[in-house]
């Protein structure tokens, strides 16, 4: 269980992290919607239509 | 003695009109900096202060960089290069029951210029066709095959797939004319199938610009900074056997049939787009995911300049916000020029 005070430490701890936003969430997840391998670029998939 | 912080070699930071990254391209990482990189005395250390410990511990646990007495010169400081011994790594070829040229051929020409990646692309489809194809792959020197099927939701299909899992080269294979988007992905052996509804072998989808397709590995940054990273190193061969750089490219190179190896080599040396760099492309030069990012030199925002920025990107690096480009007033001249008004 967690106490007030310390949910509010990890909640502040959340937000200030969410500040340095990890961009390409592709490279820093195993959550991939299409793996990426060394390909021949054709960049012709709307990725967004992938989305969960 | 005073303290500094110091980025590891293998981080670096892109600034871009609005925002401002640091990339780590060993542990494949990119965060904004743009709140405090004004602490940086020079792009890749600053002095440790007693206000600064939050960040530090920050940049520290997440493998940026350590403390040191001594900084690194900047003259010692890594500095990309990118080099390749081919001319041509990256093929695409499309393929009928009956093809324009000399198949055969063609894929010996393809093996001579050592090429490592190979997209085919089945116009038409036929198991016997897709055995005869693979044969001549059996002995190559490529090492990743993506492979365009179309989906018929017959028995054929699955069959296919079980042909083509056999087949370590193959890595991806794109259903297109799909009833649904659909991504099957086999982690344990690299394998992805991926259904799609719209018939991407109509050259006039690709070029997208999203933020999926960005690459944070040394290599594809190394090479947007020297040549052009959708570009160079390609070629094209239509079912009727003629070369381009791309399946969009409207410039016909030459043909498969009769084309030679050093003559094609001499040739796509003259063609300007495979060397432009996204630092000499307008709007791209100022944005901060320049050397992560894809690019597009054949639908471009405006067709009559070939460092113009490209149409399909939504992207602001004058504001950060993202909108869809399909939609932007400003665009519709070229979407006209390009006859993508009705793709969807």
């Amino acid at each position: 269980m967690l106490d007030d005070q310390f949910a509010d430490t990890l909640k502040k701890f959340i937000s200030e992290k969410e500040q340095y936003r990890v961009i390409s969430h592709k490279y820093n997840s195993i959550n991939y919607k299409v793996k990426v391998y060394d390909k021949v670029c054709t960049p012709f998939i709307d990725l967004k239509l992938f989305e969960r | 003695m005073k303290q500094y912080f110091e980025l590891y070699q293998d981080c670096f930071i892109v600034k871009g009109a609005k925002n401002i990254l640091l990339c780590d391209v060993h542990f494949n990482k990119i965060i904004d900096i743009t709140d405090f990189y004004d602490i940086f005395l020079e792009d890749y250390y600053f002095p440790v202060d007693d206000d600064l410990s939050e960040i530090i511990s920050f940049l520290i646990a997440e493998k940026f960089g350590s403390l040191t007495e001594n900084f690194t010169p900047e003259k010692f400081r890594k500095k990309f290069k990118w080099r390749t011994a081919n001319k041509i790594n990256e093929v695409i070829i499309e393929h009928k029951i009956i093809d324009g040229f000399d198949t055969a051929g063609a894929y010996r020409i393809i093996e001579d210029l050592s090429t490592s990646f190979l997209q085919i692309r089945f116009l038409e489809f036929s198991l016997a066709r897709l055995d005869e194809i693979l044969s001549f792959i059996e002995f190559s020197s490529i090492r990743t095959v993506d492979i365009l099927l179309p989906y018929t939701g017959l028995s054929q299909d699955m069959t296919a797939i079980e042909i083509l899992k056999k087949n370590f080269r193959v890595k991806t294979i794109y259903f297109y004319n799909a009833p649904e988007n659909k991504s099957i992905v086999d982690d344990d052996n690299l394998f992805t199938i991926i259904y799609y509804e719209k018939n991407i072998t109509n050259p006039k989808y690709c070029g997208i610009i999203q933020e999926d397709y960005f690459l944070n590995d040394i290599n594809n940054i190394s090479k947007s900074k020297t040549v052009n990273n959708c570009l160079y190193g390609k070629l094209f061969i239509s079912t009727s056997g003629d070369l381009k750089n791309c399946p969009s490219a409207e410039k016909i190179t030459t043909n498969i049939d009769t084309v030679s190896i050093s003559s094609l080599t001499q040739e796509i040396n003259t063609e300007k787009e495979r060397f432009i760099t996204k630092d000499q492309i307008d709007v791209c030069k100022d944005c901060e995911y320049r050397y992560f990012c894809t690019d597009c030199r054949m639908y471009r925002e405006n067709p009559e300049n070939i460092f113009s920025k490209p149409l399909k990107c939504g992207y602001d690096p004058y504001t950060g916000i993202w909108e869809d480009w399909s939609t932007n007033p400003l665009k519709f001249n070229a979407i006209k020029y390009y006859e993508l008004e009705n793709l969807n």
